[in-house]
């Protein structure tokens, strides 16, 4: 919600888009994702997230309403792990 | 966000299923399927949280849509003579029309993954075919068996048609099911299971 909604006629709301960003990294075991984890809480707007451990890719996915790619990549890199963003 | 397409959406579960039938789970991964179904991998995770949730979700749809179809102008309240008819006809439609699908579903069947979905298909269809059964055996047109016995009586020998139809007999190999067949078994099916 819009903290400005007070302005705006009451039957309106807003609704924050949100991205789905996907990167390919190298987060294969459980400590991998929950060392990532504990500082992706830290970044604003995250929704929800989860690393595809099964897949070749161990794609992390991210759903945000603040869709901030180099942050994320700057973070797990931190954390000393590859990621880079898939293209679309 | 980027928009959500139906088209591009059949075409990954299209693909989904060919590749897993063609080539098994194991070697099943996102990047192989985007690259056959002509999307990134990035628009994969749009639409499945994981690999996981994509086979889930597909297999989901596909037991959905084979329940569906075998529910068509089928009540429990039939009699079972009636009733057993409809099952026959539309499970064999939809193995004949939809050979892909069902070669996904029994995939599944066998790998871990099965588990967390049987639940998901047990609920509606085993209540249904539970209530029918369980008239039947109440109206004294059906004897009180165990599943099993139940099962291999009165379904075994139509899907045993239906994989010589697809597979061909040891005598025929060119064995076609007709409605003929199928009625004559069926019959010899009722006659065996009367109380």
């Amino acid at each position: 919600m819009n903290v400005h909604s007070n302005h705006m006629k009451s039957n309106l709301t807003v609704q924050q888009e949100i991205t789905i960003l996907v990167f390919r990294t190298n987060l294969r075991f459980s400590k991998d994702v929950r060392a990532v984890g504990a500082r992706l809480q830290q970044l604003p707007g995250i929704i929800r997230w989860n690393v595809d451990r099964q897949d070749v890719d161990n794609v992390l996915r991210i759903e945000t309403t603040c869709p901030d790619v180099e942050a994320i990549i700057a973070l797990v890199q931190q954390a000393g792990y590859c990621c880079e963003e898939l293209p679309d | 966000m980027r928009l959500r397409d139906e088209n591009k959406k059949l075409a990954i579960r299209q693909k989904a299923i060919e590749m897993i039938v063609q080539s098994g789970l194991d070697g099943f991964s996102m990047q192989k399927l985007a690259k056959a179904a002509g999307v990134s991998p990035a628009t994969l995770y749009i639409y499945y949280k994981d690999r996981e949730d994509l086979i889930l979700q597909l297999c989901r749809e596909v037991s959905d849509e084979m329940i569906e179809s075998s529910m068509k102008n089928f009540s429990p309240d039939m009699p079972f003579a009636e009733g057993l008819k409809i099952q026959w006809r539309n499970r064999a439609h939809f193995f004949l029309e939809h050979p892909l699908e069902v070669n996904f579903i029994e995939q599944i069947r066998y790998s871990p993954l099965y588990e967390k979905i049987a639940d998901h298909i047990k609920t509606r269809f085993s209540s249904v075919m539970g209530k029918f059964v369980h008239n039947a055996v109440e109206k004294g047109e059906l004897m009180p068996l165990s599943f099993e016995v139940y099962w291999s009586m009165c379904y075994a020998p139509l899907y045993q048609l239906i994989k010589f139809h697809s597979q061909g007999s040891y005598h025929d190999k060119a064995f076609t099911l007709t409605q003929e067949i199928m009625d004559q078994t069926l019959a010899l099916v009722l006659k065996a299971v009367k109380p």
